[in-house]
């Protein structure tokens, strides 16, 4: 098939073109665009296939992927070009030259024939890249220079605007830098006069860069716009399932899901969930979008729905099926805890952890119960009482000492439960020592006596002394016993 | 017809009704026993599951605690944030409740507290929820919580460290203060299916549980409730 001459053809109209010609037939004169019977003239054993349109552009989409490696702003530059706008990427790949050289040699090694070019505009970029030049790099600044001797095919024109300049003679760009843009605004159309401006950098020219896509996502486009808390549930039930059995092709459990509800004024409300466990139990997910789809404002009526899984762990089959005590699970209590957590907020839902210390506000650590598996390790059986709760901050028990000082019954006074308590007994002390090792602002005062003082009316509080040079002598009210 | 009399009737009708009640109730479901003989005799065998329970008192963290520490699975605590002091794992797990088990919802609304302790009464993926009360609930948040507790077949506990009753129709009611010497006034204000009474007990600190401390004393401040006695 390389060696004899063959093309690819489109109909168009009731003609039939040539869409695209390989190497040997173009070397006996038959080019794209040619109509395939006067191919036929030139080359009677010329071998056609219809032309896939949709296969090009999904092959163009893979290739735009691959070319994220080199800079996110990727642009398609018609059916078969692709622009990538390397501003501030080039020194990643050493250099301009390297970057080029690099990408068109790779792209060479997956068998396609490539011209690349890199300049300072995309249309100067586009006309090097087509005209017949393979790696040209346009110095900066000098785009002008540059594209002086380049045809002018290369300025994006319609075919039939080309097929003037040349029947003008004005074969070159630069041919065209000399007449007045009146004059060439009047008799080639605004258009031409705009495309040399993009060319050379006079005008900006937006790109269509591709959003980045990502391949956990589900979109469903509506024929008419719906309003309804419920509409949308419907739809989100069947985007989940979607997505959900395609995670499970990849093995891959959902983190947090974003459901962008795009109305038709082409404005979006997002909803955001997240899970605790990687998950992909549609019935799970769509119970926490509960009461989160009320809140978006309908507006005009929503036309596009896109669910992504924008954060996503490795979940294989098998976890869902054996229970392993390591591995976080999407069980039951994980199921419940992101419900939880998606109504009153990742940080409210909290589950304790062993600490390694002895300072009492550090014997445990409070994390997210969002994040992860509990980590090994017990509680230490402590041979001293603890407290049932904790005050974040002690609170300074004023009129105390003296009475302490005293041997029977004293009162002293706390915000708690607004009344006076007489203390009857105190049992200690347990001598606590800051850690030495660290400088904890909250234990500057030294070494803490803790007692336990049990109020006449049978209340158990952990109250410590603490001795402060300064100050002397203060008690704290630190917890609260049972 | 045949003439029946009205004891007849009465004990036809407690029938059927326990009958109703059973049917809800899910198979397996227990109690969570407190390990004193007369206490759990006059609780008809402990805190049964799948229902809801109150205590209110001084010690009532504390009791919730231990009773929640003696379910299996996990626990929830439902309570409104609190800026003063915060349940401490290390004193819990000396009662018997493995600060680990515990899943703490800090809820910023009455009305979130509610829905957090009735989703995971309801999920049937936790062993006991404890919800932390301020005020009053009325009925029908008392009665969603009890259909959630039916269904998911937890203890349910709603604390409250306030003398008065919060909760509308509980099961059981109890009255947790602390007394002088380590002790306990362990009351039983409310039960709707069997007797009440009063105990002064005493912790156990190695074997997470109460032991009564001294004889009984059966209804003696509290009004006995018409029960099955």
């Amino acid at each position: 098939m390389r060696d004899r001459p063959f093309a690819l053809v489109a109909e168009s109209g009731n003609r039939v073109f040539l869409h695209a010609v390989n190497q040997a037939a173009e070397e006996i004169g038959i080019g794209r665009g040619m109509l395939l019977a006067s191919a036929r003239t030139i080359c009677p054993e010329l071998a056609t296939r219809p032309a896939d349109m949709r296969a090009d552009w999904a092959f163009l989409e893979a290739i735009v992927t691959w070319c994220r490696r080199y800079s996110p702003l990727i642009a398609r530059a018609g059916p078969d070009g692709i622009f990538i706008d390397i501003t501030g990427c080039a020194h990643l790949f050493g250099g301009e030259r390297a970057m080029l050289d690099g990408l068109l040699s790779k792209l060479r090694l997956f068998g396609l024939e490539v011209s690349g070019a890199l300049a300072d505009t995309a249309g100067a970029a586009w006309a090097l890249a087509r005209s017949g030049l393979n790696g040209e790099i346009a110095p900066h600044q000098e785009t002008a220079t540059a594209l002086t001797l380049l045809p002018v095919d290369g300025l994006r024109l319609g075919t039939e605007t080309t097929e003037t300049l040349h029947r003008l003679g004005l074969k070159t760009i630069g041919a065209l830098y000399g007449l007045s843009r009146a004059s060439l605004a009047a008799r080639f159309g605004r258009e031409t006069v705009r495309r040399l401006d993009q060319a050379l950098g006079a005008e900006h020219e937006p790109l269509p860069f591709e959003p980045e896509r990502s391949a956990h996502q589900a979109v469903m486009r509506l024929a008419e716009p719906i309003f309804t808390v419920s509409a949308v549930e419907a739809c989100l039930a069947r985007l989940l399932d979607q997505l959900c059995v395609r995670l499970e092709k990849h093995q891959i459990g959902i983190r947090r899901l974003e459901l962008k509800l795009i109305r038709v004024d082409n404005t979006q409300g997002v909803v955001t969930v997240g899970t605790a466990t990687p998950n992909r139990a549609p019935k799970e997910l769509i119970r926490l979008f509960a009461d989160k789809i009320e809140k978006v404002d309908a507006g005009f009526g929503i036309e596009r729905l896109v669910l992504e899984a924008a954060v996503t762990e490795p979940l294989t089959a098998a976890q869902e099926v054996l229970a392993d005590e390591g591995a976080p699970q999407a069980g039951p209590l994980s199921n419940l805890i992101d419900r939880l957590a998606n109504r009153l907020g990742f940080d409210h839902i909290l589950r304790f952890q062993p600490a390694d210390s002895h300072l009492p506000e550090k014997a445990s650590v409070v994390s997210s119960a969002a994040f992860g598996p509990q980590a090994p390790g017990e509680f230490p059986h402590l041979p001293v009482p603890r407290p049932v709760r904790l005050f974040k901050t002690p609170l300074l028990l004023h009129g105390f000492e003296a009475a302490a000082a005293g041997t029977s019954g004293f009162t002293a006074s706390f915000p708690l439960w607004r009344r006076p308590i007489t203390a009857r007994s105190l049992q200690g002390p347990e001598r606590i020592s800051p850690e030495w090792w660290l400088d904890d602002p909250a234990w500057r005062g030294g070494a803490r006596d803790y007692w336990w003082l049990e109020a006449g009316s049978g209340e158990r509080l952990w109250v410590y002394r603490q001795n402060d040079r300064l100050t002397g002598e203060k008690w704290f009210l630190h917890g609260l016993g049972a | 017809m045949l003439q029946t009399t009205k004891k007849d009737r009465v004990e036809t009708l407690r029938r059927e009704m326990a009958g109703l009640e059973a049917s809800v109730r899910r198979s397996g479901q227990g109690h969570v026993c407190f390990g004193i003989d007369a206490v759990d005799e006059a609780a008809g065998g402990g805190l049964a599951l799948g229902r809801m329970h109150e205590v209110n008192g001084r010690a009532a963290w504390s009791f919730a605690a231990l009773m929640a520490g003696r379910t299996k699975g996990a626990v929830l605590w439902c309570a409104r944030m609190r800026h003063d002091h915060a349940l401490y794992p290390p004193g819990l797990a000396a009662l018997g409740c493995d600060a680990r088990r515990l899943v703490m919802a800090e809820c910023s609304s009455e009305a979130d507290a509610l829905w957090a302790a009735e989703e995971g009464l309801r999920s049937g993926a936790v062993g006991a929820v404890v919800l932390e009360g301020e005020r009053a609930l009325d009925l029908s948040a008392a009665r969603r919580l009890q259909l959630a507790a039916e269904e998911g077949g937890a203890l349910g506990l709603m604390v409250s460290v306030g003398g008065e009753a919060l909760f509308p129709a509980a099961a059981t009611r109890w009255h947790f203060e602390p007394l002088e010497g380590r002790r306990f006034e362990l009351a039983m204000t409310r039960n709707r299916n069997g007797l009440s009474g009063v105990w002064r007990v005493k912790r156990d600190e190695t074997a997470y549980c109460l032991s009564l401390a001294e004889e009984p004393q059966r209804g003696s401040d509290y009004p006995a409730h018409a029960g099955l006695a």
